[in-house]
């Protein structure tokens, strides 16, 4: 079984501009637990894990996963190489009308 | 259904003011490196060492050099521990209630290690002393080795938790530090 939980804790909680002081006091825990999870040091418990996507208003696998996140950017734009978003965004004009943009 | 253990009981005066001091920033940059924590730990076995060894001292020899150095040993071990305990946050000194999951788990890996290195010191002391009684030595011979052997079994039963959480503590980075924004790290960081 893999005990490997990836996050993508920190650029959440970057975004949302919330210190892990204050993270960590919202969901009952230390600074530092919020630092090691963010490290990939520690996997928090399901109880942690629901507690910190109920901060962030979040469904849980949004922040946490057993497969590696892609990055936020080719999520949202369709830039990366990966091949299930090539294919949803071959060409610009499908990634025009990800972002919901409109261009000349 | 749920059941209540100490863990979920509500944190005392008491128990908030030891968490405020154990997570004291002052004494934070003086342990921040791996190095420095490894030497203050190595700084307290060798305390912890001059001390048994003027405990022992002073209860083998009419002396007044052991207990002298024993004061001065203790004076040097008691911000030693504190440094210890700084360092690890509390870890050891702190009523589970205050700690969170990772910490109580934390606290059950170094006490399973301390555990485990323990016992085998134990188990060599014992067999040193049945060697000893097999080479037919008397009970008066073995009067201060067994005091001595006593005294550190016990020291290390006490302590070496605490030197093991001490050595296992990792360096923090910059923007850990409390109540400072940091940049987001690359998204989904894998875990250990």
């Amino acid at each position: 079984m893999s005990e490997h939980v990836h996050n993508r804790l920190a650029v959440v909680r970057a975004e949302r501009k919330v210190s892990r002081q204050a993270l960590a006091e919202a969901v009952g825990a230390h600074y530092q637990t919020i630092g090691y999870i963010e490290r990939g040091q520690y996997n928090p418990s399901l109880d942690l894990a629901l507690r910190i996507a109920a901060h962030f208003r979040l469904p849980v696998e949004a922040l946490f996963s057993l497969e590696p996140f892609r990055p936020l950017t080719d999520e949202v734009y369709g830039t990366g190489s990966d091949p299930e978003a090539s294919a949803a965004a071959p060409t610009t004009g499908t990634t025009t009308r990800t972002t919901g943009r409109t261009t000349a | 259904m749920s059941t209540s253990t100490h863990a979920d009981a509500q944190p005392t005066r008491y128990d908030k003011w030891l968490l405020k001091t154990m997570n004291d920033a002052r004494a934070r940059r003086l342990h921040a490196t791996r190095g420095a924590r490894r030497r203050i730990v190595v700084a307290h076995v060798v305390t912890t060492a001059v001390g048994l060894a003027g405990m022992v001292g002073a209860y083998a020899w009419a002396s007044p050099w052991p207990l002298a150095a024993l004061l001065i040993a203790l004076l040097v071990w008691v911000p030693l521990t504190g440094f210890l305990n700084s360092m690890t946050r509390g870890l050891l000194e702190l009523r589970a209630r205050v700690l969170d999951e990772r910490q109580r788990a934390e606290r059950g890996e170094v006490h399973a290690r301390a555990y485990r290195v323990n016992s085998w010191v134990m188990t060599a002391a014992l067999l040193g002393f049945y060697i000893a009684w097999l080479a037919e030595m008397s009970l008066a011979d073995l009067a201060v080795p067994l005091a001595a052997t006593g005294l550190a079994v016990l020291t290390l039963h006490r302590l070496l938790p605490l030197w093991i959480a001490a050595l296992r503590v990792q360096d923090e980075p910059e923007d850990d530090e409390v109540g400072e924004m940091d940049e987001a790290h690359e998204a989904g960081a894998p875990s250990a």
